[in-house]
């Protein structure tokens, strides 16, 4: 049974919606930083979304916060496809997973401070609604009347790409016939913060597989995506299947990835098995791409030891690393690359200075377009990973249904 | 959707109640016996090794300590189980010490915020069994059991896995950080042991049954009253 891509809709530091995305990922441009001042004064580059952010609709005041904020406007650019789902199956049968790993926090940490100062919370805040990690995706329900299952998967900086298999396992198992998910995640002081403190923001651009890489620059945003058991009527085909994911653990340290990759080529290697893929059928990877050193040192092993050679790109020199969104984002990026007319491949932005301590990927540079081989078969499959903190690693296949 | 599941075994810990035998008779009966000391429960995780146990938060010891009561009997390989973390609130306690130590103008612990994501026993616990299996963690509110059985129960409907542990726990939420309107009556941890049953009987039950949780009250001590 396959899993229909029927819609998707991305903001992030790129831009707001598919197009405009599409434009800013293919002039190999990325967006100008922003600041973001830490709790020492001083400023860490960040990847923030410059759209302006309306307020929720009154009647969702509870759910109040930038991160159902950014929600919202996502869900406004596949509101026609969510409606007529709904309308084709009835709200139980439309579910939610979504994925986070702040949640409301930001307005947690305005709402902690003024509770230390005034003795208590200020009237607009809901910790229940608005800091709980299950308020993303309950607050998605109730935005559009879905009724099904709604629940937010919450393992840091796989959690979106472990939600879109959890949505694809509840369609192929026939708990629903639809399912909202993704993941959506928002700048705030304890991540910045927290990765500072453990000398993991780099001060300038993320530098991914550069030797001169110095780890992230945070970012926030999201990407939802309307999964469904079938084609739906009068919307159009995109031609997209979410094909499958493997997940595993690497059992070795709470924060650090396994130095070997075996937690990241377990999780590939069980995407391709989930998937009934063998390597040389990918022909694309967006890669987990933190800039970090441990990161890219481990993935670029991993990536070689399970595919040998393919084509593949971090995009978080465009995003920034949006946390437990970053997978959603990025597989939001596989899919517009996968739709792109001129079969552009996402490029890979960085000083040009290839780490030579780690081993050579082949990367995607500028303006590089799919290989024809891989229209032989009229099937093209692109493979995103996702690595969190406590080994937990998660890998998504995408395919794209296209002659030519 | 034709599985049918039970729960093989369980077990859980809370303050007073840190065996399985004492949770069971406080499910059944109500009966739990409490030392009003004011000293915070922490499980004595005794198979963890001395570095894991002493950067292990409370929430994964309690569902670490819960977990080993119903493996260690069984002695056997667990690098390649499936489990299912469900916390309403996660690292709850950490996160208040992370927002008070940037309030206090401090610079805050890198390992304080590695044990903050929500996820943190997961990880901890797959250290101490060299589990490399598949692992999800679940959040959805009063829903949060709910969301955790029915992740485990499409596991073994999709057949990735024949069992899985589900794996629950909460602490109580610091008021420095807001109300629960419907708080748990203690802090807790609990390792469930689902697998398919070979047929529906009073104690087992379908996805379709799991899917009713999500229009009730029904928390995980309910069910567990209903079910073992």
């Amino acid at each position: 049974m396959s899993v229909h891509i029927t819609a998707f809709g991305v903001i992030s530091s790129l831009g707001v919606g598919i197009d405009k995305s599409t434009d800013v990922l293919f002039s190999a441009i990325p967006p100008e930083l922003s600041s973001y001042e830490k709790s020492d004064g001083s400023q860490a580059p960040v990847r923030r979304i410059s759209y302006d952010l309306p307020m929720l609709d009154k009647r969702f005041s509870k759910y109040e916060c930038r991160n159902n904020r950014i929600a919202s406007a996502i869900l406004k650019q596949i509101e026609i496809s969510v409606k007529a789902a709904m309308d084709k199956y009835g709200p139980k049968e439309v579910a939610v997973v979504a994925g986070s790993s702040t949640s409301g926090l930001d307005k947690t940490e305005k709402a902690f401070k003024y509770y230390k100062t005034n003795g208590n919370h200020p009237d607009d805040y809901n910790f229940e609604t608005q800091h709980s990690m299950g308020s993303l995706s309950e607050f998605i329900a109730k935005k559009v009347g879905a009724e099904g299952p709604a629940y937010t998967i919450s393992t840091a900086c796989s959690s979106a790409a472990k939600a879109m298999i959890s949505a694809a396992d509840l369609i192929k198992s026939g708990v629903c016939k639809a399912v909202i998910t993704g993941g959506v995640d928002t700048l705030c002081d304890l991540t910045v913060n927290g990765f500072s403190s453990l000398g993991q923001l780099s001060e300038g651009r993320l530098n991914s597989l550069s030797k001169n890489r110095s780890g992230l620059n945070i970012g926030e945003g999201g990407a939802l995506f309307l999964f469904t058991a079938e084609n739906i009527e009068n919307i159009e085909n995109l031609n997209l299947v979410f094909k499958g994911g493997g997940e595993s653990m690497d059992a070795y340290h709470i924060s650090a990835p396994h130095p070997e990759g075996l937690g990241a080529k377990l999780s590939m290697e069980r995407a391709l098995k989930d998937c009934s893929l063998v390597p040389a059928q990918i022909s694309y990877i967006n890669l987990h791409g933190t800039a970090t050193k441990a990161n890219d040192a481990m993935e670029s092993k991993a990536v070689n030891d399970v595919f040998g050679s393919v084509l593949c790109s971090s995009t978080k020199s465009f995003t920034g690393h949006c946390l437990g969104a970053s997978g959603a984002v990025e597989a939001a990026i596989c899919c517009l690359s996968l739709n792109d007319e001129l079969l552009r491949l996402p490029p890979h932005i960085f000083d040009g200075e290839y780490d030579e301590d780690i081993e050579l990927l082949e990367i995607v540079k500028n303006e590089e377009t799919l290989k024809p081989e891989f229209f032989k078969n009229g099937y093209i499959y692109f493979l995103s990973n996702s690595f969190a903190f406590g080994g937990n690693n998660c890998s998504i296949i995408i395919e794209k249904k296209r002659a030519s | 959707m034709s599985s049918v599941f039970k729960i093989s075994d369980w077990s859980a810990r809370s303050k007073g109640l840190d065996s399985k035998l004492l949770f069971e008779k406080w499910l059944k009966e109500g009966t739990r016996v409490l030392d009003d000391d004011g000293v915070k429960y922490v499980p004595g995780c005794k198979e963890l090794k001395p570095a894991v146990r002493r950067r292990a938060t409370l929430l994964s010891k309690l569902v670490i300590d819960s977990f080993y009561e119903i493996t260690i009997k069984d002695g056997g390989d667990l690098s390649n189980e499936a489990m299912v973390f469900a916390s309403k609130n996660g690292e709850i306690e950490i996160l208040d010490n992370l927002l008070n130590q940037m309030y206090q103008g401090e610079e805050l612990s890198p390992m304080d915020f590695c044990n903050s994501v929500h996820h943190t026993p997961t990880g901890y616990l797959s250290m101490a069994t060299l589990n490399r299996g598949i692992s999800k963690t679940v959040s959805a509110g009063n829903n949060t059991f709910a969301a955790g059985l029915l992740e485990a129960a499409v596991i073994i409907e999709r057949k990735k896995s024949d069992s899985v542990y589900l794996l629950v726990s909460d602490l109580m939420v610091p008021e420095s950080l807001g109300e629960v309107l419907t708080p748990d009556p203690f802090a807790y941890g609990m390792a469930i042991l689902l697998e398919e049953a070979d047929g529906m009987d009073k104690n087992s039950f379908s996805i379709d049954d799991i899917k009713e949780l999500f229009y009730t009250d029904s928390d995980v001590f309910d069910f567990l009253k209903r079910h073992i």
